[in-house]
């Protein structure tokens, strides 16, 4: 994939990228492992409205034309937690299932990040340019300070919830006895900020749109790899950090393409040959199967 | 004042029907007694597993309370082994039968520690040997017949109490739904061998033929308490008839065994 022509640029930035996958992928195995994988889809998407708000505080304020990315950030992370705050409030009214809950959260609020970011497009005098990476995500605006910033939430997030690997799969595994035994009542909550927080890490290497794929394939991809929990999140890890490094490479390349669609692009071709794998392994007699599974 | 040593004390314990998840229960109040194993026993939708599941603070109670050992749940978390029904678990979940088993120790480890120390393995392989179940401790869960399911969950339990100041009352919601008949053997000579230790066991147990056989003491429950003590002098045709059916025209039916798989 690396050309000679690559320059020292390109390379830190595919190494920021590397990293931002690979803590996608621990995280997201937990999240999949914990049945979360519908709620990450909503938060990613509410990030937007939460962008948008940011842009118009600084635009007000007159920093950097309103693209001042600290606030852009704060914002997206305040909506995305709005949003699952608000997942979890109808829920408890019992009424309604998770899933409706999910899907009416994630439409309202992608929606109103919709229409304020028309609203952007129009406005007088403001520094748009750019702004559009954080939809689809485009790894050819990230400066040095973007990739060390990525490089160090992908370090910390990751590095945390390995630490907290045992706390999660119980609290997937059997919440009941999570809720009796554990000394750490906070996990499940600590997971949700650790999503939110690479969420936003994420938004301007692949998007508010595309994030999710980068939390949710490879570690669907390493389940089916895997009947083995380390092992999994492992190869998830693994799987995310491939994908990221191919799908910066490719957009490279391809030029003008979003870094967000090529990550997918490649995730999905990883997905495609786990299935395969999985498949023929599944057809093979039981005993096989098992020696397989230890191999990998 | 329930007495101190009282491993699970109830008091005016009252709780909502809820959808499938918790039945109605209607001002409890139970002292179950210690070193003895106690059987819950009553028809689907009685409120068996309500009753633990409100006590253990796992479903939400209207009124009432539940004291552990003359305590609070929060201080005396380490003393309670809580074995759940088989059908609420994902048994395709990625994870092996030792790991689930090691779970009973996750009280004794703490957060910043990166693995736990290493004689948890060894307590939870010990765990193991005593259900029969040492040739399995690396098998992925889903692997197992329901039996040997039944008896990792025991494991774990037993796992609990083998920590330093761990568990000294069992608390079991249908141990025998949908296991074969070594495995029940199995799993009533640990819980007896855990009584003769001085431990507590308390049972949601559906049937009513083996209740003689198994336990010492017993508690007919349909909503509200129908009868509580010695499974001697309590376990009546007479309060059986009360506990399942409230028709009187329908007692000749009493005494069969009903079989109730959740409630």
């Amino acid at each position: 994939m690396i050309f000679p022509a690559v320059g020292f640029n390109t390379l830190l930035v595919l190494c920021g990228v590397s990293v931002l996958g690979a803590a996608c992928g621990i995280i997201g195995a937990y999240i999949l492992l914990h049945k979360k994988a519908l709620v990450s889809d909503a938060v990613s998407h509410a990030a937007l409205p939460g962008l948008a708000f940011g842009f118009f505080i600084a635009y007000a304020l007159g920093l950097d034309g309103g693209r001042f990315l600290p606030l852009l950030l704060a914002g997206a992370a305040l909506s995305g937690a709005l949003a699952s705050a608000l997942i979890g409030r109808i829920i408890a009214f019992r009424r309604l299932s998770e899933d409706t809950a999910i899907s009416v959260t994630l439409s309202v609020f992608f929606g109103l990040g919709i229409v304020l970011f028309s609203i952007i497009q129009n406005l007088e005098g403001g520094n748009r340019s750019g702004l559009e990476s954080f939809l689809l995500g485009q790894t050819s605006g990230l400066v040095i300070a973007d990739v060390l910033f990525i490089s160090l939430i992908g370090v910390f997030g990751g590095g945390l919830a390995l630490a907290l690997h045992r706390y999660f799969m119980i609290a997937s595994f059997d919440p009941d006895f999570f809720r009796l035994n554990s000394s750490l009542k906070a996990a499940p909550r600590i997971l949700s900020a650790l999503m939110l927080l690479i969420v936003c890490a994420g938004l301007k290497t692949t998007g508010a749109i595309l994030i999710l794929a980068l939390l949710i394939i490879p570690p669907a991809a390493a389940r089916l790899l895997s009947d083995k929990g380390r092992i999994m999140v492992s190869l998830s890890a693994l799987i995310g950090a491939a994908s990221a490094i191919g799908g910066a490479a490719l957009s490279s390349i391809l030029q003008n393409v979003p870094t967000g669609a090529t990550i997918v692009v490649c995730a999905f071709a990883l997905f495609l040959a786990a299935l395969l794998y999985h498949g023929l392994r599944e057809k093979r007699p039981r005993r096989s199967r098992e020696e397989k599974a230890q191999i990998a | 004042m329930p007495p101190i040593d009282c491993p699970l004390s109830i008091r005016n314990l009252s709780m909502h029907y809820h959808q499938q998840e918790t039945a109605a229960l209607n001002d409890i109040s139970l002292d179950f007694s210690g070193e003895k194993m106690t059987a819950i026993i009553g028809p689907n939708g009685a409120g068996k597993s309500s009753l633990l599941k409100g006590a253990l603070g796992l479903a939400p109670i209207e009124t009432g309370r539940a004291l552990f050992f003359g305590k609070p749940l929060p201080e005396t978390r380490r003393k309670i082994a809580y074995v759940p029904q088989k059908s609420a678990i994902d048994w395709d979940f990625p994870i092996n039968v030792r790991e689930v088993v090691q779970q009973g120790l996750i009280a004794d480890t703490k957060p910043w520690h990166i693995r736990p120390p290493k004689h948890h393995r060894a307590i939870a392989l010990q765990a193991l040997e005593q259900v029969g179940l040492s040739d399995y401790a690396e098998r992925q869960i889903g692997k197992l017949s329901g039996g040997q399911q039944q008896r990792m969950f025991i494991a774990r339990a037993l796992a609990q109490s083998l920590m330093p100041d761990g568990a000294r009352l069992f608390i079991l919601d249908e141990p025998f739904a949908g296991v074969d008949a070594i495995t029940e053997t199995t799993i009533m000579h640990i819980l007896r061998s855990l009584v003769s230790q001085g431990k507590t066991v308390i049972a949601v147990h559906h049937n009513l033929q083996t209740v003689s056989e198994y336990f010492d003491d017993v508690v007919l429950l349909n909503s509200r308490l129908i009868a509580h003590g010695r499974v001697a002098s309590v376990f009546t045709d007479e309060a059986i008839a009360r506990t399942y059916l409230p028709a009187p025209c329908r007692a000749d039916e009493a005494g069969q065994g009903t079989k109730a798989s959740t409630s």
